[in-house]
């Protein structure tokens, strides 16, 4: 799973800072890299679970998990 | 994104709100909705709605007051903000050749914070009261002593809320300086000051897109109020 992680890019899944404000990021004093919102992408209106599945990467899912769960480990600490 | 449009405020009356004495306002000729505040939602995938939405707005009020399209346009300004406000500021002023302005949401959110704890239930905070209303909507609004949780072994020492004051009985306003919660996709823990200043102490990308994304892609929901369509 770790492996597969590896070969993903959570931009695939994740909504970024970047994708909200496009290229005034930096005003708000956010990298455009900063993750706003996890799966935040995957939501789409009239879309099946099966349509939803192709559409994004396993790869791209296990690193945004993987980025979610630690985020928050050491956020909580 | 959806935020910025409903701040747009143009559309259907939300109920709750529009009966609100401090909101309700009568107003101009049908069919626009009337009133100081209209809430309609759009999904950023879907932003040719809001503005095709925004363009009949303008063309049916123009007909309601008798003047020009163009008049009218001069007259019409869109007050956006969110990240939207950002991405489609170029479309929306190109296809509804109108004034639009963008404003900086967290600004917004400060300013705004001392009128929106007038309108019921937008504010709130953390408690059990508040759980067990929400989970027992039915039920007498205080918790039944047999439902109350264990005491805990050491309690907060101190609290935060929006208690009522000698002159606003009953009415909830924010008590500076307060820590803001502003959920949204992701979640930003803001810490206002009383004169407005205002500092992003803390936030995190477990939100509300978590939530609609980890549903839609472990349950056969298609929409997240679970409308006639969720399966």
């Amino acid at each position: 799973m770790l492996a597969l992680s590896e070969a993903g890019d959570n931009a695939g899944v994740d909504m970024l800072v970047g994708d909200i404000y496009g290229t005034d990021a930096n005003k708000i004093g956010l990298k455009s890299s900063t993750i706003a919102s996890t799966f935040g992408k995957v939501f789409r209106k009239s879309t099946t679970r099966s349509e939803r599945a192709e559409m994004f990467k396993q790869a791209d899912i296990a690193r945004s998990l993987l980025y979610a769960i630690s985020n928050n480990i050491g956020h909580v600490a | 994104m959806q935020d910025a449009a409903a701040r747009k405020g143009k559309g259907k009356d939300r109920g709750s709100i529009s009966s609100h004495p401090l909101l309700r306002r009568s107003s101009v000729p049908p069919p626009l909705p009337g009133g100081l505040l209209n809430f309609e939602r759009f999904e950023t995938s879907n932003i040719d709605g809001l503005i095709e939405f925004i363009q009949e707005l303008i063309s049916s009020s123009a007909k309601a007051n008798r003047v020009s399209e163009d008049r009218m346009k001069s007259n019409v300004k869109i007050m956006a903000t969110g990240g939207g406000a950002h991405m489609y500021y170029d479309r929306l002023k190109r296809d509804l050749g109108v004034e639009v302005l963008r404003e900086e949401e967290m600004e917004c959110l400060i300013l705004g914070l001392g009128f929106i704890a007038h309108v019921p239930e937008e504010v709130f905070w953390f408690s059990e009261e508040l759980v067990y209303k929400v989970s027992h909507p039915h039920e007498p609004r205080t918790i039944p002593a047999s439902e109350l949780p264990r005491p805990s072994p050491s309690p907060p020492s101190y609290q935060v809320t929006f208690a009522p004051t000698p002159h606003n009985a009953g009415e909830v306003v924010p008590v500076f300086p307060c820590l803001v919660v502003n959920i949204g996709s992701g979640v930003s823990i803001v810490k206002v000051d009383e004169n407005g200043e205002f500092e992003r102490v803390s936030g995190t990308s477990l939100g509300g897109g978590t939530l609609w994304g980890l549903l839609s892609m472990l349950t056969d929901a298609r929409t997240f109020d679970g409308e006639s369509d969720t399966g």
